[in-house]
């Protein structure tokens, strides 16, 4: 495989592209600075939130253990696994366990990073992704590009394509509103159907054993509502002490 | 400039290992200050000046570089 600079200098050709592509995070990153100024204390709320992460890194063993026993109270199961590998064989044999054989699954860079897509698929289950971005590059068979922006580098007219040949919208639609709908329909059905929803977490609580998902498209709640089973990966160091910290 | 914080794209070996992507931050980087109609780019790190000034010498525009000393030393004209 090619590394990024070799990569970089292959994107690099289209020059109208990178343009195009360089305009449109730096909308996004307009949108960020307009949001952050205004909240006056946007800065303290940052170095607060850093101090937090910094007190529960320094004991994390012991938050880790509260949140378990928490969680356990709560009547959730908790597993705990030391590497990408036993993560995915968790996840699967919870699946088998319940006899499922397909799943919907919210954004999670946790499990981008386990690889867990590849790896349920190998093991015959059907993963469809229900973040809109994530949805697109997955059907285009691509990682995503971004953390929070998965599929900040498709054109609207390109995602027109997957969406035709994947979801059956006219050719060469590539109205955003059309092309949502379509998704949002296809998802709906999803949704409905399936039994197993995985999600990430955004933090969880030691104190009470909670953790919290948070979304701008409804989908991890839709996910996890509608199914039997949810299976929330979260990373251990995604924890805060209390609700009141 | 329209973006005030952007990098020039220097950044020591990165101009060697990620050659394009560095060449390209310089560039959109030089353009927004001649889109703004600069007459001079100033900064106080070396590295990124002549990084900015290679990429304006290639495009043989009249934007002239300078380093922050040159001007707090009151230096006329900065050495092309």
């Amino acid at each position: 495989m090619k590394d990024h600079a070799a990569l970089a200098e292959a994107f690099n050709k289209d020059e109208q592209r990178v343009n195009w592509h360089d305009e449109t995070l730096w909308w996004v990153r307009q949108k960020r600075d307009k949001a952050s100024h205004q909240i006056p204390d946007w800065e303290e709320l940052r170095e607060a939130a850093s101090q937090i992460k910094h007190n529960v890194l320094s004991d994390l063993g012991n938050y880790l253990e509260q949140f378990e026993k928490q969680a356990i109270s709560n009547g959730i199961t908790v597993h705990w696994a030391a590497d990408a590998k036993e993560h995915n064989n968790i996840v699967h044999s919870i699946l088998k366990r319940h006899g499922i054989t397909q799943m919907v699954k919210s954004k999670s860079m946790l499990t981008e990073e386990c690889h867990l897509n590849h790896f349920l698929e190998e093991q015959g289950i059907n993963v469809v992704d229900s973040d809109l971005g994530e949805l697109i590059v997955q059907l285009a068979k691509e990682p995503p590009s971004h953390i929070v922006l998965p599929c900040i580098h498709k054109k609207k007219e390109e995602i027109g394509d997957i969406f035709h040949e994947h979801l059956g919208s006219e050719k060469g639609e590539s109205d955003p509103q059309i092309l949502t709908e379509t998704a949002r329909v296809h998802l709906r059905n999803t949704f409905l159907t399936r039994r197993a929803a995985l999600t990430g977490v955004n933090f969880a609580v030691a104190e009470t054993g909670e953790f919290v998902v948070c979304t701008n498209e409804g989908n991890a709640d839709m996910g996890a509502h509608l199914s039997d089973v949810h299976i929330a990966s979260m990373g251990i160091e995604k924890l805060i002490p209390n609700a009141n910290t | 400039l329209d973006r005030p914080d952007e990098c020039c794209g220097f950044g020591g070996t990165f101009c060697v290992v990620e050659e394009a992507v560095s060449a390209k931050m310089g560039k959109d980087r030089v353009a927004d200050h001649i889109q703004n109609g600069a007459e001079y780019i100033t900064a106080a790190d070396l590295s990124c000046l002549m990084h900015m000034e290679g990429i304006l010498r290639r495009l043989k525009s009249r934007v002239k570089v300078i380093h922050i000393a040159e001007i707090l030393n009151g230096v006329k004209e900065t050495v092309a």
